[in-house]
């Protein structure tokens, strides 16, 4: 068998090149389950919020709770070649996204304190979208575009359905995660 | 000195075993989007996993989810040493390590 050089650094990128599509598309349905589980408890605890601003509290509250309790979970159950050190890692960036928003929420709520559940919706919003689109830099530019959505999506609720906007972002934060979630798995 | 190994060279089957390679050990993947991620045109797939599935370098499961058929392919233990062991000959050649011997 005569393998020459050129034929060997070929071989080698088109090794690499397939790997590289295998670990992005096996990101990708990682990080559909994590969409999924938060688009479901957007939907809910705003759908919440539109109908009663203390619900709403409560349902943000225990959504959060099952939200960072899932997240671990889901974090655990992605296996890898790397054993234990993938799994920390997949549980590591959620718990690093979680608390890059909870420390942004903070931060603006003592610069300018949010005075509405409206307020804080859209900057949840925000936040969340730019955590996917900086996510998605280094995972895959799906995840990107599902943060880029949000962040258009926040906006546009915001200057357009006024009185209707925590509906708006149930559907469409919430719906948007969901939709995210599902148009991962289909790579 | 790792040594050439001609069933993982051929590249649809190199192709596809870094696709599996690339998956956590003992994983599965459905034949539609190894296909796929493989990028692989040949419409000789089926005879190329068959002769990895022949080398023992990959294992192949057929079933049912409803009514639908399903195959799924997973790298053995012995696939991902060969490949391994394959793309370390490449890497040696490329190095100078191993003669080339075009």
């Amino acid at each position: 068998m005569a393998i020459g050089r050129e034929d060997a650094e070929r071989a080698l990128k088109d090794a690499a090149d397939a790997a590289g599509r295998s670990h992005r598309l096996a990101g990708y349905r990682g990080a559909s389950g994590f969409l999924l589980l938060w688009g479901l408890i957007w939907a809910v605890a705003d759908v919440a919020a539109y109908l009663n601003p203390m619900a709403g509290n409560w349902a943000w509250l225990l959504g959060d709770v099952i939200g960072v309790a899932g997240s671990v979970a889901l974090g655990m159950r992605m296996k890898s070649k790397g054993p234990s050190e993938s799994r920390w890692r997949g549980v590591g960036s959620a718990l690093l996204i979680a608390a890059a928003i909870a420390m942004l929420a903070i931060g603006i709520s003592i610069i300018s304190p949010l005075r509405s559940a409206a307020q804080s919706q859209a900057m949840a919003g925000l936040a969340a979208g730019c955590a996917y689109v900086v996510l998605g830099a280094n995972q895959g530019l799906r995840i990107a575009a599902v943060g880029a959505a949000m962040i258009a999506l926040t906006l546009g609720g915001w200057l357009f359905a006024h009185e209707q906007f925590l509906l708006w972002m149930a559907a469409a934060g919430g719906g948007g995660l969901v939709l995210g979630g599902l148009w991962l798995r289909t790579v | 000195m790792a040594e050439p190994d001609e069933i993982v060279h051929q590249s649809t089957r190199l192709r596809l075993m870094s696709v599996l390679n690339a998956l956590p050990a003992g994983e599965a993947l459905e034949f539609k989007r190894l296909k796929a991620i493989a990028q692989a045109t040949d419409g000789n797939l089926g005879a190329h996993l068959a002769t990895l599935e022949k080398a023992g370098y990959v294992e192949i499961e057929k079933d049912f989810v409803g009514k639908r058929p399903r195959t799924r392919v997973r790298l053995s233990r012995v696939g991902r040493n060969a490949y391994e062991r394959h793309l370390r000959y490449l890497r040696d050649i490329i190095e100078g390590a191993t003669p080339d011997q075009a």
